[in-house]
């Protein structure tokens, strides 16, 4: 099933704030669309936010990594240019972070995808 | 330690009274403006400065633009830089990802140990180059840096996160970096310290000459137009004086039940 896929963040036991936005901005964008909305959240305790996660996203993904203190960008490139091979989502959805700008366009080079950055709207 | 710095001329539109978009809706009218170097990409300057003035090794600045943008050039020139290279590409249509092709293919052709750039511009505002070109030149990158110690083949880093955290991490070199503004106080540069400098290298490159063709640096992403956002529809003008207006401020405030 075609999807959107958002990059979940996470600091100090919280999911942050711009993935929730993001989670809630692409709850619009697949109802419009008839699509999945897949969460992926990566790091140590990414397992604890699967259930907050869950009530909205359709799936949810998380991948547990005890060494992985915080969102680090070159583990979390190499595990999200796996999911996004594999899965092929429609769209990425990442936060314009310090996380997110350290990350999206080394993600974008590798996969040979376009990047829009510091998006203030968003439609299919 | 041998540094390559990345460097952007823009518009100063900190200075003008109004900004209007022109006509074709693709850019800003810049008849009025004048153009100076990106605020980002002046901190990696003084940063390359400070850390050659420390290690030894060269300086080169680079940039991917029209003539006009020899001005900027000739600034990195007389804040320290050893020589200069300018990428002779008109840039209107391009997106950071051809920009990053021909900075990674510039930099292929010299000799560096590190690699700065600002971690985003003034105009656009993507902060998408550097990292861009680091993933192309497969070497290790960290964005948005706050400080920085050179060791033995590795750099020291302080990346600024959210809330005022600051992550740290070593580097090995050859690695990129991208600065982000108060690392430092960028270095005065006198009119005659650029004078001075037009005795030291600049050199014109096409893209030609690094292997790259119109069709590789065709853009991923294209401007279809650019537009002032829409007004709020929020905003409450509060007219009178200062006193009524402080005063209705006061009452509104009072109301919501903030004081």
């Amino acid at each position: 099933m075609p999807e959107i896929l958002v990059v979940v963040e996470h600091r100090k036991q919280r999911v942050a704030d711009i993935s929730l936005q993001m989670l809630s901005k692409g709850r619009q964008l697949t109802d419009e669309a008839g699509v999945g909305l897949l969460a992926v959240v990566i790091g140590g305790g990414a397992g604890t936010y699967a259930e907050e996660l869950a009530g909205w996203a359709d799936g949810v993904l998380a991948v547990e990594d005890p060494e992985l203190a915080g969102p680090l960008a070159e583990p979390s490139q190499k595990i999200l240019s796996a999911i996004i091979k594999e899965r092929k989502p429609l769209l990425v959805l990442m936060g314009h972070s310090s996380f997110g700008m350290d990350l999206a366009p080394a993600l974008s080079v590798e996969l040979g995808v376009p990047l829009v950055t510091d998006c203030t709207g968003v439609s299919l | 330690m041998d540094i390559i710095a990345c460097i952007k001329r823009i518009p100063d539109t900190s200075e003008a009274d109004t900004i209007k978009i022109d006509p074709s809706q693709m850019s800003i009218e810049k008849g009025s403006l004048v153009f100076k170097i990106n605020d980002w990409d002046e901190y990696a300057l003084e940063t390359a400065v400070q850390l050659k003035e420390r290690t030894g090794g060269s300086l080169i600045a680079v940039t991917v633009g029209p003539k006009e943008w020899d001005d900027v050039l000739r600034r990195a020139l007389a804040m320290g830089a050893d020589r200069a290279i300018r990428v002779d590409q008109d840039m209107v249509a391009a997106d950071c990802h051809s920009v990053a092709i021909v900075l990674a293919a510039l930099t292929r052709s010299l000799p560096y140990d590190l690699v700065l750039c600002g971690a985003q511009s003034e105009d656009f505002g993507c902060g998408q180059l550097g990292v861009m070109v680091a993933e192309m030149l497969g070497v290790p990158h960290a964005a948005l840096v706050v400080g920085l110690q050179e060791e033995e083949g590795k750099v020291r880093v302080d990346r600024e996160l959210e809330a005022g955290i600051l992550e740290s991490y070593t580097i090995e070199l050859p690695a990129l970096l991208t600065i982000q503004t108060g690392i430092n106080r960028p270095r005065y540069i006198s009119l005659g310290g650029i004078k001075r400098a037009m005795k030291k290298e600049l050199q014109v490159m096409s893209p030609g000459e690094l292997g790259l063709t119109a069709e590789m640096l065709a853009p991923q992403v294209k401007l279809e137009r650019l537009e002032f956002p829409p007004r709020g529809k929020e905003a409450v003008l509060i007219p009178g004086t200062p006193e009524e207006s402080a005063e209705h401020l006061a009452s509104i405030l009072q109301s919501a039940g903030i004081f």
